[in-house]
């Protein structure tokens, strides 16, 4: 999967209203949200919708980045 | 690799009182048996009925112990074993010797358990019992289960699922018979958190093992999942919890636990948990 594939699902992000950076590793999305967008996540209804554009794309599987122990 | 559990003879439908005279019926025509035991709970179940039916004497429940096999869920065994008054035999077992196995395809399973039934299936021999058994249920026919035909290969059956037991069955009925493992969650080996392909090692059992128990005494409770990428942690957790685990103090403590086992990066999956996650990854599907 080509790197486009994860700004393809930042912008489709971005135009849901969540400011974030994804990132792609084997096949999977992994998501850096921006401070505003942590709310955002709490609700089952985005986090749906965030797997669905991911899908769209290739993706099978999306996880959120969490923040202690980052690299 | 897909591998299909005859149902031939499965009942659905059917209670499971009734299943469970059945399964009763089954085991006297067996008249003695080894079963396989891993102290989950279909294999406790099977164990429990087995020695109601058979006795102490007919029965040896034979726990393979290797890397894959959580140490936490050994410690179950050994004590649901003794509450029972259950013959248990304990026996390593070597997959990470065999290079099949190690190199993860998506057949592993059937590496793992072709090792296992090698050193059990001669121990019931050399004991006279007439049978070698697993706790296979009909809803495992569903799932991608290499390690099935390496069951029928050394002549293992699964009473279980021929005889048509759900998880929900068994579930229901190991609350009747008060075993402890009736709401236990389901535990496959910790292999299963390894994506195929990726190398399966010591090292990584052992983090992935660290990395769950580090979330449990976080106090995570129900189907858990750390899927090891390398030096990503991908944390499944109940769909239903996320909001509280994602919760700013929280997570910090989340990836924090996780990362002082030995990743770099946490991640939580944003689907939850989902029985075989990683099959979908290497798109394998049961049927």
């Amino acid at each position: 999967m080509a790197n486009s594939a994860a700004d393809s699902l930042t912008d489709a992000l971005a135009q849901f209203g969540l400011m974030c950076r994804v990132e792609e590793r084997d096949g999977l999305a992994i998501v850096h949200p921006g401070a505003a967008s942590d709310v955002q996540l709490a609700d089952t209804g985005v986090r749906r919708q965030i797997v669905a554009l991911a899908r769209e794309r290739g993706f099978t599987h999306v996880a959120v980045a969490l923040g202690a122990g980052e690299g | 690799m897909t591998d299909i559990i005859p149902t031939h003879c499965a009942t659905p439908g059917t209670d499971p009182v009734a299943k469970e005279a059945r399964l009763a019926h089954w085991l006297r025509d067996r008249g003695s048996v080894l079963v396989g035991y891993s102290g989950g709970v279909d294999s406790t179940y099977l164990a429990c009925v087995a020695l109601r039916t058979l006795g102490p004497d007919h029965v040896l429940a034979v726990i393979g112990r290797s890397a894959s096999y959580p140490l936490e869920q050994w410690a179950t065994a050994r004590e649901t074993g003794m509450r029972l008054s259950l013959p248990v035999l304990e026996l390593d077992t070597a997959e990470l010797d065999d290079p099949r196995y190690t190199a993860n395809p998506t057949n592993r399973c059937y590496f793992c358990k072709s090792t296992l039934w090698a050193r059990l299936v001669p121990v019931a021999r050399a004991r006279g019992l007439a049978a070698v058994i697993d706790g296979t249920n009909a809803d495992d026919v569903h799932d991608h289960r290499p390690g099935a035909r390496a069951g029928r290969e050394h002549g293992v059956e699964s009473p279980l699922a021929d005889l048509g037991f759900t998880k929900s069955d068994i579930r229901d009925r190991s609350r009747a018979l008060d075993l402890p493992t009736w709401a236990q969650p389901s535990s496959p080996c910790l292999a299963s958190r390894i994506p195929y392909g990726s190398p399966v090692t010591a090292e990584r059992l052992r983090r992935v093992e660290a990395a769950e128990r580090a979330l449990r005494d976080l106090g995570v409770t129900g189907d858990l999942r750390v899927r090891d990428h390398g030096d990503l942690a991908r944390i499944e957790l109940p769909a239903a919890t996320f909001g509280h685990w994602y919760a700013p103090a929280l997570r910090q403590r989340v990836a924090a636990a996780v990362c002082a086992t030995g990743y770099a990066y946490a991640a939580l999956d944003l689907t939850g948990f989902r029985s075989g996650s990683l099959n979908v990854l290497a798109g394998v599907h049961g049927e």
